[in-house]
């Protein structure tokens, strides 16, 4: 077949697969098809490669996607950096307890407590067409634009549905955080940051180890401070210390 | 046995054109994965299993629907039917693999017909077609994409190229002819 019969006949598949032909042309083209041995296989193999062209793309797009998702869980997920920092912070600890309890006090726990403290900075947002997730969401956009109040009315009635969901404990626990009701947020953030299966079990260890600083509960800040393996973790932990 | 449309805008039905198509799909891909990837990490799986898993089961998802098997666009039940395909596909790996005390599947993820529209001859035809796809080169690798994944006219794609309509169109044609040739001439 030379190249503009073949150009032809794709053109007259695709134009079939895609419903363009005119009365005359469909009934020409389906008599064809029933009755020329090959022709149906012919339009189906067609119809796969199109398929094939749009899922390769379609594969490049899921990395795409992909990527943003790892992006997004990389800003949530906070490194360990290696055995060196975890000894070397054990020591810190260890050394820190004991001057803490031989030097007097220089710092102001409410100071350290300010110096640290930015509010979690939300998750990223889909506005999932599910009910549910939709309100949660909605709630996680007024969060992101500092409406905690606005936040916190959604996800409290999504609570007394899930009591149990780790994401709006810590959310609501973050919520109150942001609004300086601490002893509320306490109460949030200290049951996910007992929690080691929860996925912010470190970022609830990090804001409740600042609450504790706020406090002047040094040994509980941290031991808290020390799980949460915040970049900024071994500096306050450091700053305690001193 | 009749064909279905493909690669027309009426495919979907519910869209209005392919970038709304297209976000919907990464906002539905986004938000079902966390679910899957916690089944696997529970289930002796990392999470570059999970990744692989998701793409694989989101892409029987995407297959099924440009192939006009759903004709409604429901997101819960479509995430239960990702979940019901990415278990059934880890659970056959554990199986292969002899890894074992995995989860069972539960009674209520078993209610998705997973029936696909391919048969395993046309699915590994596919297979041959994106190998050949990935190989074809310039232009014809964005000629085709632009035209028949994102949907663009074939003014657009004159424009993108700087090429006559006319020109455009004879191109698309010959770059799919030649790949046409090539998964052929196997």
């Amino acid at each position: 077949m030379s190249e503009e019969t073949a150009v032809n006949e794709l053109i007259s598949i695709e134009r079939y697969l895609n419903n363009e032909m005119s009365e005359e042309e469909l009934t020409g083209f389906e008599y064809k098809l029933q009755n020329v041995a090959g022709f149906r296989e012919k339009v189906r193999k067609v119809q796969l490669i199109l398929l094939g062209i749009s899922e390769s793309v379609f594969g490049e797009q899921m990395n795409v996607f992909h990527a943003e998702l790892e992006n997004h869980h990389s800003q949530k997920e906070k490194v360990f950096v290696s055995e060196k920092w975890a000894i070397l912070v054990t020591v810190i600890l260890l050394l820190g307890i004991g001057i803490w309890f031989l030097l007097p006090k220089s710092f102001s726990g409410n100071s350290l407590y300010t110096d640290y403290f930015k509010p979690d900075p939300g998750l990223l947002t889909l506005m999932s067409p599910e009910q549910d997730r939709y309100g949660f969401e909605r709630a996680m956009v007024d969060f992101k634009n500092g409406e905690y109040n606005k936040a916190l009315l959604v996800w409290h009635e999504q609570l007394e549905q899930n009591p149990a969901n780790d994401t709006l404990i810590y959310f609501v626990g973050a919520a109150y955080q942001a609004i300086g009701k601490y002893d509320r947020a306490q109460i949030y953030l200290q049951e996910i940051a007992g929690n080691e299966k929860s996925v912010f079990y470190r970022d609830a260890n990090w804001f409740l180890g600042l609450l504790k600083v706020r406090s002047a509960q040094n040994d509980e800040a941290i031991r808290r401070l020390y799980i949460s393996e915040y970049e900024k973790a071994e500096e306050l932990i450091g700053r305690l210390t001193r | 046995m009749g064909f279905k449309t493909l690669g027309s805008k009426k495919v979907n039905g519910g869209y209005i054109n392919e970038h709304k198509a297209d976000a919907a799909l990464k906002e539905l891909y986004l938000s079902n994965y966390l679910n899957i990837e916690k089944y696997i990490l529970a289930n002796h799986g990392t999470k570059e299993d999970a990744k692989d898993i998701y793409q694989e089961a989101f892409l029987v998802y995407w297959r099924n629907m440009k192939l006009g098997k759903f004709s409604t666009f429901h997101s819960n039940s479509i995430s239960g039917y990702l979940l019901q395909i990415a278990k059934n596909k880890w659970i056959d790996i554990l199986r292969r693999e002899k890894r074992m005390n995995f989860v069972p599947l539960d009674e209520e993820s078993q209610l998705y017909d997973l029936s696909e529209d391919l048969n395993e001859e046309e699915k590994d035809y596919i297979d041959i077609v994106k190998k050949h796809y990935d190989e074809l080169g310039e232009p014809c690798k964005t000629l085709l994409k632009l035209f028949y994944f994102h949907k663009e006219s074939m003014k657009e794609i004159a424009k993108f190229f700087s090429w006559t309509d006319a020109t455009a169109k004879n191109n698309k044609y010959r770059c799919l002819q030649r790949l046409r040739d090539k998964v052929t001439d196997l």
